[in-house]
């Protein structure tokens, strides 16, 4: 299957749930909600025709200005198809807020040092997390999320302006 | 014949042999800049140039009298060889508390000396080591070459050679 009759595929598959697809650099990309994410999840890898059965790249973006919360981006990939596909999802944040989402680790197991490595670093939340310590930073670290956009700690320099 | 043209204040020919004549200062100090015992301790790329390629037999660390021990009981030395974060900060001061005295530290390459790299925007690395345990030289460099290393260890031998008898116990406070 090519990636754009893939991109048709899942298209079918979540009707009414895909807020926005599209195809960037022959990899199929879609939006949805994030009431949807495990559930779409859910059935990208159950699907026989999609099958994306391991986790390439799932990471966060800091969108809290521009689109009002943090959008997270899951690249899953087939072994046995050998094609790849991105779901996004916004979670709305305002401010210092540590907004929640369910956890993706019900799906794919491992997921779970992602999303330790979202919920250090950007305050994300995840709703049955089986072990939400965390995974970089030091135990006892109590500075915030470092890649938040605007932080500072001690001992943080900011680069001036050249 | 080192010890003979450098050590004694005093030689009196034996036959077959001799007595040295020397303060204890003077040898003390000489023993422990010539058996500098390195910690077997990496952190990042600096580690390669620096603790294997230099340890290796084609810059030959071992003819100063450097030889690798696996652990801190054992070393007079600590070479820290790359970025140093936060994290790992707590695990070297615990390192360095237990080395014996005397002990000696090279700060090597620009990580280790003030962030390097890592200076500006970054949370998670420590700007320097020696905001957290003494550096007796500081190598530049990112990474330093094998010969720099080299120097870096005649500079701390030369320090060692200078320093008076119980000087070092200061360090600790």
């Amino acid at each position: 299957m090519d990636s754009e009759s893939l991109l048709n595929h899942i298209n079918e598959l979540h009707k009414d749930i895909i807020i926005n697809s599209e195809l960037i650099t022959d990899v199929p990309t879609i939006e949805v909600k994030p009431e949807h994410w495990v559930e779409v999840c859910s059935s990208l890898k159950k699907d026989v025709k999609t099958n994306l059965h391991s986790i390439s790249n799932y990471g966060a973006v800091d969108y809290r200005e521009k689109l009002g919360g943090f959008q997270l981006v899951l690249t899953i990939f087939s072994h046995k198809h050998k094609h790849r596909v991105t779901v996004k999802t916004l979670v709305p944040a305002q401010g210092d807020e540590e907004p929640e989402i369910d956890t993706v680790t019900t799906v794919w197991l491992s997921a779970d040092w992602f999303e330790r490595e979202i919920i250090e670093l950007f305050g994300v939340k995840f709703k049955g997390h089986p072990d939400p310590r965390h995974l970089m930073l030091d135990d006892d670290w109590d500075e915030g999320f470092p890649l938040r956009r605007g932080w500072t700690g001690t001992d943080f320099i900011v680069k001036p302006e050249m | 014949m080192g010890v003979i043209s450098k050590l004694p204040v005093y030689m009196e020919k034996v036959p077959g042999g001799g007595i040295l004549t020397t303060t204890a200062e003077k040898f003390f100090n000489w023993s422990r800049a010539s058996s500098l015992w390195y910690m077997l301790f990496g952190l990042a790329c600096c580690a390669i140039e620096g603790l294997m390629a230099t340890g290796a037999s084609r810059y030959d660390f071992d003819r100063f009298g450097m030889m690798f021990r696996a652990s801190p009981r054992q070393a007079d030395l600590m070479i820290v060889a790359g970025t140093l974060t936060h994290k790992m900060a707590k695990r070297v001061k615990i390192l360095y508390d237990q080395m014996s005295e005397p002990k000696y530290v090279i700060a090597m390459g620009g990580c280790a000396n003030n962030g390097g790299p890592f200076y500006y925007d970054c949370y998670s690395v420590l700007k320097g080591v020696d905001k957290i345990i003494p550096v007796d030289v500081y190598i530049p460099g990112c990474p330093p070459r094998p010969e720099s290393v080299l120097e870096a260890s005649l500079k701390l031998q030369e320090k060692i050679k200078k320093q008076k008898l119980g000087e070092w116990s200061a360090s600790t406070e």
